[in-house]
């Protein structure tokens, strides 16, 4: 396995997942179209065959459109509330994220269209100046993944590289980051899990590729729970990074909303009030529930010894009103989760039907008062459902039956409040 | 609106009439008596008392006597309007309501609520010596009760209620009788509007705080006042002092010649005053926010704009149209004390451009340099926060003393509901401070043609208002933190500011009309 740098050069341009002996100048990007000759990967085969995946992603795949959106209203209603003159189509800010998290005006000198292609080939599997000419030949197959990557090209392969790839831009990284600023300004928030997105993303490689041991050797038919506690970790490791580093570093503006729960301070003041009989400190922000709610859980299915729990509860237990001390829990709990991620295939067991019991049990909290715990606990139970699918270990039809009530509950189905799904379910 | 009705439930306190007048910028305009050099003049010691005080001995709970006519100088019913009307005598019973039990669960009160510093502070008397309590007439339970807000002073109630004295109590000013017997000057529209936004805004050396922790815990939120409106939905158990007979107006030193718009004038003074304390309650908690040792003071949430947070998301975002003043995220103050400002400055200038330019633009680099204390950072940079705050009340108070010599007749009035249209169409209002111009509005056009609220046009206008903003307040003795409260706050949670505007420029195009 190749050991992954963590920390992130302050000064410079965040970079995907740098390896740590690939400290040589950024590889140049070539753009999508050295990719889309029809021999190569534009062919017109179907869904997820080997030739047509920039077919695929430039016909259904919305990262191909991620920078045609900077020139919508919207994107221009954000760059006039954020007082900024620059364009959004012209701004790094956006288009580390709308392009890839590389961008910057020197690497479009080869390439001028580099940004016209959105989130594109390169942005995700790597610039491609060091491999485009070497990895169609037989003897790129020969290579180790680690002189792969040190090549450039990046690991999409592995759960945890595709998870920590993705959740570079959609939760966030240093320098890469959608704050409450940016929120405010009209960007919708952030709210990322890898197996949803994952599923609902148009998927330009072959599906049995991940969930089918007998078709690849990458394959495992328990694809789905692995990538829901991969995805938990990673989307938790992200988030811990920005706040380690928000909080940190005094330059940056501090609290910043985003990293706390938005429906702490986002409700309307009523009577009665379902946020007044709660337990704990009162009147407070705290930290947002999204990506950390349910990391217990997927520690647990790791099967991590306690520290690594107890340094994550520390860190989620930590007030916000002194930085340092945020910053502080958030940078151990960080770092043990990256362990955790490099180590790849964490899991104990299978995820069985005794976890699917226990989420449904335990997290199906009021989803009035903590929605972003519920939704989490929903989408969880749908992975976990696909994933005992996949297995062909269909759940007993009173767990369906809960798994799709609650999930109605969190659509804000009046007749459908946790109590009543705790109460049916047996 | 729940912050109209907490305040209705909130005691106003006077811990002692001398710190009531320190704060509340200066005297009257009217010139004092002799009495004020007298070395022999008495200084006001401090008395608890209930309201029997008051009302026995056929005072002022006897309103069928007409023998006194002649004699007493007032109506005879104050204490009955008070203890049978006004929310005010509830402001103690409040604290043991369902609600106010829930707050002192979650705020952790073990003691009596009823007797906590941070609650009775504003909801009743704060003793702050049992010894000095009026044994045979002051009972906690009677909340916010008349020494209160006249001065809980031992020489004054003697002194006026002695008939013996009455010659003498008479032929003293309004200044003696408050700085040598500790009656309080409330016929002084400035001070009047001080004592009543000590609690209803609040005052952070007197202890009467609401923090955000409160509101958590179940406080219904302050909403903004305008002194008018509300006074009248005490109801109120005096008269302004036109309505009195002459020979009181002469006592109190009021000249009916100059006929004074006194509702008017109480909308813009409230309006001043309103905006003088709450940035001085701003600056005092921004102090301690600057003081890292103290780091957990600040931010005080109390003190932002509760809609800034407090708001449905929504994909088609009326904030994110509007733009920001600062940068957008981060929650700037509370904007309502600030709105009718402009109003004060119209009148302060009496119509001249010169000088009204000149006060909006000390106006508008005061709130600049809030609004960027507030933005430099989110929930802002407290020193500069707490500096900015005291600049502004500052200037609000010296605006206060110009406003002493401008006479608030019916030009100025008319000149003031023009201004309104200006001044509520340079920005989207929120719903706190589209009241303050709902409010504005009612009291000054009530009382430059109280004929033209009736009009069915005009009726119709206002009863929309209603609908929109609740102006009216809650009557009777009803804890406002239920059916009221919700009411008001699904009003606050459907409020659409375009509407609004909409709205208040038919009424506001209507009156001018009117007028012409």
């Amino acid at each position: 396995m190749v050991w992954l740098t963590l920390s992130w050069p302050a000064s410079s341009t965040p970079i995907l997942l740098r390896t740590a002996e690939a400290k040589q100048p950024t590889p140049a990007f070539v753009g999508a179209g050295s990719c889309a000759a029809s021999a190569c990967h534009n062919a017109n085969f179907a869904h997820g065959d080997r030739s047509s995946e920039y077919t695929h992603w430039i016909t259904r795949d919305r990262h191909a459109k991620a920078f045609e959106i900077l020139f919508d209203e919207r994107s221009r209603a954000i760059q006039k509330n954020l007082g900024q003159s620059t364009p959004a189509t012209n701004d790094a800010r956006c288009l580390k994220c709308h392009v890839t998290p590389e961008w910057e005006p020197a690497i479009e000198v080869k390439t001028p269209h580099l940004r016209s292609d959105g989130v594109s080939c390169e942005s995700c599997h790597g610039p491609a100046g060091g491999w485009l000419q070497h990895h169609h030949l037989a003897s790129w197959r020969t290579l180790s993944a680690a002189e792969k990557r040190r090549r450039g090209m990046r690991d999409t392969e592995t759960i945890s590289g595709r998870a920590q790839l993705c959740a570079t831009c959609h939760v966030g990284s240093p320098g890469l980051e959608v704050d409450h600023d940016l929120i405010a300004a009209g960007h919708p928030r952030l709210a990322f899990e890898f197996t949803a997105y994952h599923a609902s993303m148009p998927r330009h490689w072959p599906d049995v590729k991940d969930r089918d041991a007998g078709a690849h050797r990458r394959g495992r038919a328990d694809f789905e729970a692995r990538a829901w506690v991969i995805g938990q970790l990673a989307s938790a490791h992200a988030a811990l990074q920005l706040l380690a580093d928000r909080a940190g570093d005094r330059k940056n503006s501090w609290p910043d909303f985003a990293r706390q729960d938005c429906a702490a301070c986002h409700h309307t003041l009523r009577v009665p009030s379902v946020w007044q009989p709660r337990p704990g400190k009162i009147g407070d922000a705290r930290w947002s529930e999204w990506e950390l709610a349910l990391v217990p859980r997927a520690l647990q299915a790791c099967g991590v010894e306690m520290t690594v729990l107890n340094e994550f509860q520390a860190a989620r237990a930590s007030g916000w009103r002194d930085r340092g001390k945020a910053a502080a829990a958030a940078r151990i709990a960080a770092d043990s989760l990256k362990r955790l991620l490099d180590a790849d295939s964490p899991i104990r067991d299978n995820l069985g039907v005794d976890f699917v019991r226990g989420i449904l049990i335990n997290e199906t909290v009021s989803t009035e008062s903590n929605r972003d715990r519920a939704i989490q606990a929903a989408l969880a139970l749908r992975a976990l459902e696909r994933s005992h699918a996949d297995r062909k270990l269909p759940l007993p039809g009173t767990f369906r039956q809960a798994i799709t009530d609650f999930t109605r509950s969190v659509s804000w189905s009046p007749e459908l409040d946790p109590p009543t799904i705790r109460r049916r379910f047996p | 609106m729940n912050g109209i009705s907490m305040r209705s439930t909130i005691v106003i306190l006077l811990t002692s009439a001398a710190a009531a007048v320190v704060g509340l910028g200066g005297s009257s305009p009217l010139p004092s008596v002799h009495a004020a050099q007298d070395k022999n003049a008495p200084k006001p010691t401090k008395m608890y008392y209930g309201t029997l005080a008051c009302s026995n001995a056929g005072c002022h709970d006897n309103p069928a006597n007409p023998n006194q006519k002649d004699i007493i100088l007032c109506n005879y019913d104050e204490v009955r309007i008070w203890s049978t009307q006004d929310k005010h005598r509830i402001a103690n019973k409040v604290l043991t309501s369902e609600r106010g039990k829930q707050m002192a669960k979650l705020l952790d009160i073990k003691g009596d609520i009823t007797k906590e510093p941070a609650c009775v502070s504003c909801h009743g008397v704060l003793v702050e010596n049992e010894k000095l309590i009026h044994k045979p007439s002051f009972s906690l339970d009677e909340g916010v009760s008349c020494g209160a807000c006249h001065g809980m002073n031992k020489e004054w109630v003697a002194k006026h209620s002695d008939f013996l004295e009455r010659e003498t109590w008479r032929a003293m000013s309004r200044k003696v009788k408050e700085e040598h017997y500790g009656m309080n000057d409330l016929w002084d529209p400035e001070k009047r509007a001080g004592l009543c936004v000590s609690c209803h805004v609040g005052n952070a050396a007197e202890g009467k705080v609401v923090t955000h922790t409160m509101y958590a815990a179940g406080h219904p939120p302050l909403p903004g006042v305008e002194i008018a409106s509300f006074s009248d939905a005490m109801p109120r158990h005096w008269k302004y002092l036109s309505e009195k007979s002459p020979k009181v107006q002469k006592i109190l030193e009021y000249d009916p010649t100059m006929a004074e718009l006194e509702r008017t004038q109480l909308v813009v003074v409230s309006a001043l005053v309103s905006l003088r304390e709450s940035m001085n309650l701003l600056a005092a908690q921004a102090d301690v926010g600057a003081m890292p040792e103290k780091g957990e003071g600040w931010p005080e949430f109390a003190q932002f704009d509760c809609y800034a947070c407090h708001h449905d998301l929504k994909a088609k975002s009326w904030r994110q149209a509007r733009g920001y003043a600062g940068k957008p995220g981060r929650p700037d103050m509370r904007p309502w004390p600030t709105v009718l400002a402009p109003l004060a400055i119209l009148h302060a200038a009496k119509g001249a451009p010169d000088a009204e330019k000149k006060l909006a633009k000390e106006f508008r680099d005061k709130a600049k340099d809030l609004s960027e204390a507030f933005t430099a950072q989110p929930f802002g940079e407290p020193k500069a926060v707490a500096k900015a705050a005291r600049s502004a009340s500052q200037w609000a108070d010296g605006l206060l003393k110009e406003l002493r010599s401008v006479r608030f007749d019916r030009p100025a009035a008319q000149r003031l509901l023009g201004g309104m249209g200006k001044e509520s169409k340079a920005r989207l209002l929120d719903f706190d401070s589209a009241r303050q111009f709902g409010w504005a509005f009612r009291s000054i056009q009530a009382e430059l043609d109280p004929q033209s609220l009736k009009e069915s046009e005009t009726a119709k206008l206002l009863k929309d208002f209603e609908d929109q903003l609740k102006l009216d307040l809650p009557k009777g003795q009803v804890e406002i933190g239920n059916d009221y409260l919700k009411e008001a706050l699904d009003r606050l949670n459907n409020f659409e500011p375009e509407l609004f505007h909409q709205r208040f420029d038919q009424l506001l195009r209507k009156a001018e009309r009117k007028a012409k």
